[in-house]
């Protein structure tokens, strides 16, 4: 039976079959099938038990041998009344299947309607007047009867037993629907879920709402709209999560579009987050530490694996001392622009400052400052344009954030290098004709700092920063000594107070300033002339050092190639090397050990170590060719020192084999500075590890 | 150039740098709902890796915040044999870098 039932609209409401239809035998005989042959079919095995039985009455009895019935007749049936209501269904069923059939566009109707009642059992009563004759005989007839049925109870006549009535046979019934799908919700409430909720306030919650009534008119997939809400909120287990990721991913084309755009808005809005760019910088330099971890390793001294190796296989040997490149500080911007200075923060370490050299040829030149982080070697974390070429920076120790500069051009700014792109402090430019500034910075720690600079017109002054404004002071003018020619490069030697304040009380700070070939020693209390005056280059003295370690010793370079190593209250230099004659441009004490200098030449880099020899220097370091190397700074607390050079790059250097002094060489030394004795204990004093040993010698 | 542009500028060429770093093999930048918005990996990998990476900064975020609700997740890394994850995640999306530093 294939029959296909449409309702009005079309769609397909086919009853489905409730049973396993036994196929008919003989299609053929269908066009005359009668009810009683549909009742009782072979094979159909509903009818096995209807046969006439002794509760019903005798009126059906001879139903069976009773002629097929017309279906518009009275119709009696066989069987209890649901059992008769299928059979109904079935009945029309089959009919309706002999019709030919119809096409699906025209429906028929199908009326069900009930039939009559169907009474059993009726046993009218009989009806007697009160005034009848046998009236009395009827009542009393009625109280017996009512008497014998009260006494039967408890009477011996009678027996209560229960009979068997034919139990009809079970009928599977089978039924289909769809199944009812059952979706798991959970969530867990973690301690940080419970801290959550109790920390949002009600604002936070109605904002919260809103947001999710809109996501909820945005999204497609309602079914998991709440769970991803919920996930989102509570952050709790990403089944869910995963759930809706895979609905979208499988979306309709029409949804895809929305789809694209929505990501589309949210990938601008991620992009343009604070948040999110603090997390690409912290990302970046993840990644540059990952690539350059055994350079710093190096950097900072910390022991290689594979170092290791080496040194257990080299021991013994003595290797020439060599500088290891490491790495270069070296960005797009600055390349091509000469370094003029470099400085490291004074609280964080980590954080360099370099001062460049403009690149056009214009007058005046913009110079460029840079600020450099090692954590991320490869890219400067700030970079501050000036107008015109920086010629030395400094930063401040009471305020680590903030750079002083001096520039070309005389003037000298202060940067607040916290702020991205500002400039703090005014860049003053009133000072007239001031060139080649040196700005120096004196700390103190009973007076506040004070930003001191020299400059080539001879004025060392004093800034200060008042409410807005940026204000100088003279402190001190340098007379040119007899006549020496009219250009006069000054630069300054910074005296940095290692004991505190006590020293300074003494004669305020102390400065040195040069002049062609001379050096003049003055204090800022002082101001009136010079305490002393250092002569002993013949040629323009280009650079002074003090030591970071022994408060009373300097170095003194000079064009004539010449380092020269001083004490203050001598007025002729303690000890002098010379390696080439060249021009020197800038000498650096070591501040980790205090008898390691270096120096630089236009084209090599030499660092001397005073405990292994005064005649040469230990180490030699040639420039590229066609570089020139113009810039010295060592790292405090690691074996290196940075190289900045003419091409705008910094390079890293690790000291390699440097081993510093050996015992004998310190008594050789102690016995060549016997005559100058106060020498003798500065000099054993700097050598932090050759003290003990010579403890130990005497 | 406002300062917003400015910054969205920033914004790229620090990731352009990234990208262009010794050993780097993908970037993704997965919202918070667990959809990859910008990757440059193949389809598949992106999504495999966001998915999977989802999962398990959720428990790394679930398990600290256990210890103390107080605290946050800011930063993980995932070392492997053959290369690093590193996640940086969010309330609104999260930066996965994978690299291998000796390649």
């Amino acid at each position: 039976l294939c029959l296909q039932v449409f309702d009005s609209q079309g769609s397909d409401v086919t009853p489905l079959p409730l049973v396993a239809v036994v196929d008919d035998p003989d299609p053929k005989t269908r066009e005359k099938s009668s009810l009683e042959e549909v009742l009782f079919k072979k094979g159909s095995s509903i009818f096995k038990s209807s046969t006439p039985t002794d509760v019903v009455s005798s009126r059906y009895g001879d139903i069976q041998t009773h002629k097929p019935i017309n279906m518009e007749g009275h119709s009696m049936f066989i069987g209890t009344p649901d059992k008769i209501f299928l059979e109904i269904i079935r009945f029309v069923l089959l009919l309706l299947s002999e019709f030919p059939r119809k096409p699906v566009a025209e429906g028929f109707d199908i009326i069900l309607s009930e039939t009559d009642t169907i009474s059993l059992l009726d046993l009218p009563p009989t009806l007697v007047s009160e005034d009848a004759e046998d009236a009395d005989a009827v009542k009393q007839r009625n109280r017996d009867y009512a008497e014998f049925c009260s006494s039967k109870m408890g009477s011996d006549n009678f027996f209560e037993r229960s009979s068997q009535t034919l139990v009809g046979e079970h009928k599977c019934k089978y039924t289909q629907t769809d199944t009812n799908k059952s979706v798991n919700k959970g969530t867990i409430a973690t301690t940080w879920d419970i801290y959550d909720s109790f920390s949002m306030s009600t604002e936070n919650r109605e904002t919260r709402e809103s947001e999710r009534v809109d996501y909820l008119t945005r999204t497609r997939n309602k079914q998991d709209v709440s769970e991803v809400t919920m996930s989102r909120e509570t952050g709790k287990s990403f089944s869910e999560n995963q759930a809706y990721f895979f609905g979208v991913s499988s979306a309709a084309e029409t949804d895809a579009d929305l789809f694209m755009l929505k990501t589309e808005s949210n990938l601008e809005k991620i992009l343009s987050s604070e948040a999110f760019m603090k997390s690409v910088s912290i990302m970046e330099r993840v990644i540059v530490l990952n690539i350059f971890q055994p350079k710093l390793a190096a950097f900072r001294g910390l022991p290689n694996e594979e170092d290791e190796e080496r040194i257990t296989e080299e021991k013994g040997h003595y290797l020439t001392p060599t500088l290891e490149p490491l790495w270069t500080f070296v960005s797009p911007l600055t390349r091509g622009h000469n370094i003029t200075c470099m400085t490291w923060n004074k609280k964080n370490p980590d954080i360099l400052a370099v001062g460049y050299v403009g690149g056009s040829s214009g007058n005046p030149q913009p110079g460029l400052i840079c600020c450099w982080s090692l954590k991320n070697l490869v890219w400067s974390e700030r970079v501050f344009s000036c107008h015109s070429s920086v010629t030395c920076l400094e930063f401040s120790s009471s305020n680590p954030s903030h750079l002083a500069i001096g520039m070309y051009d005389g003037s000298v700014a202060i940067y607040n290098v916290q702020v991205g792109d500002d400039t703090a402090c005014i860049a003053n430019s009133r000072d007239c004709a001031k060139r080649h500034t040196q700005p120096l910075q004196l700390s103190g720690e009973e007076r506040e700092e004070v930003l001191v600079s020299v400059s080539g017109d001879g004025r060392i002054t004093k800034w200060l920063i008042l409410h807005n404004d940026f204000n100088c002071v003279d402190l001190m003018i340098l007379k040119r000594s007899s006549g020496q020619g009219r250009k006069q490069s000054i630069g300054g030697g910074r005296k940095q107070s290692i004991g505190g304040g006590r020293k300074q009380s003494i004669g305020g700070g102390r400065k040195q300033s040069i002049g062609g070939g001379h050096m003049h020693k003055c204090s800022l209390s002082n101001s009136d002339h010079f305490l002393d005056t250092y002569c002993k280059h013949p040629s323009p003295v280009t650079h002074i050092e003090w030591s970071p370690i022994y408060s009373d010793v300097f170095l003194s370079t000079s064009s004539d190639g010449t380092i020269q190593l001083w004490k203050v209250d001598t007025l002729n230099p303690k000890m002098s090397f010379t390696s080439v004659q060249s021009i020197v441009d800038s000498v650096k004490w070591s501040p980790n050990c205090g008898t390691v200098f270096a120096a630089i030449y236009r084209h090599r880099v030499e660092v001397w170590d005073l405990c292994q020899s005064i005649m040469r220097p230990t180490l030699v370091h040639h420039a590229e060719p066609g570089v020139t190397l113009s810039s010295l700074l060592f790292a405090k607390g690691s074996d290196s020192i940075l190289v900045g050079d003419s091409r705008g790059e910094v390079t890293v250097y690790k000291l390699k084999n440097f081993r510093v002094g050996k015992p004998k060489k310190v008594n050789k030394l102690v016995g060549k500075l016997a005559t100058q004795e106060n020498l003798i204990i500065c000099w054993i004093s700097f050598s932090l590890k050759c003290i003990c040993k010579h403890q130990a010698n005497l | 150039m406002s300062l917003r542009r400015k910054k969205g500028a920033e914004v790229e060429e620090t990731l352009k740098r990234i990208q262009s770093q010794k050993g780097v093999q993908g970037i993704i930048i997965v919202n918070s709902e667990g959809i990859p918005v910008k990757s440059t990996l193949d389809n598949q990998s992106t999504v495999q890796y966001s998915a999977l990476i989802h999962q398990l900064v959720m428990k790394a975020r679930s398990t600290l915040r256990d210890i103390d609700p107080q605290n946050d997740l800011t930063f993980l890394r995932v070392r492997s044999k053959k290369n690093e994850i590193m996640i940086a995640p969010d309330k609104d999306y999260f930066l996965i870098v994978i690299q291998n530093p000796s390649a």
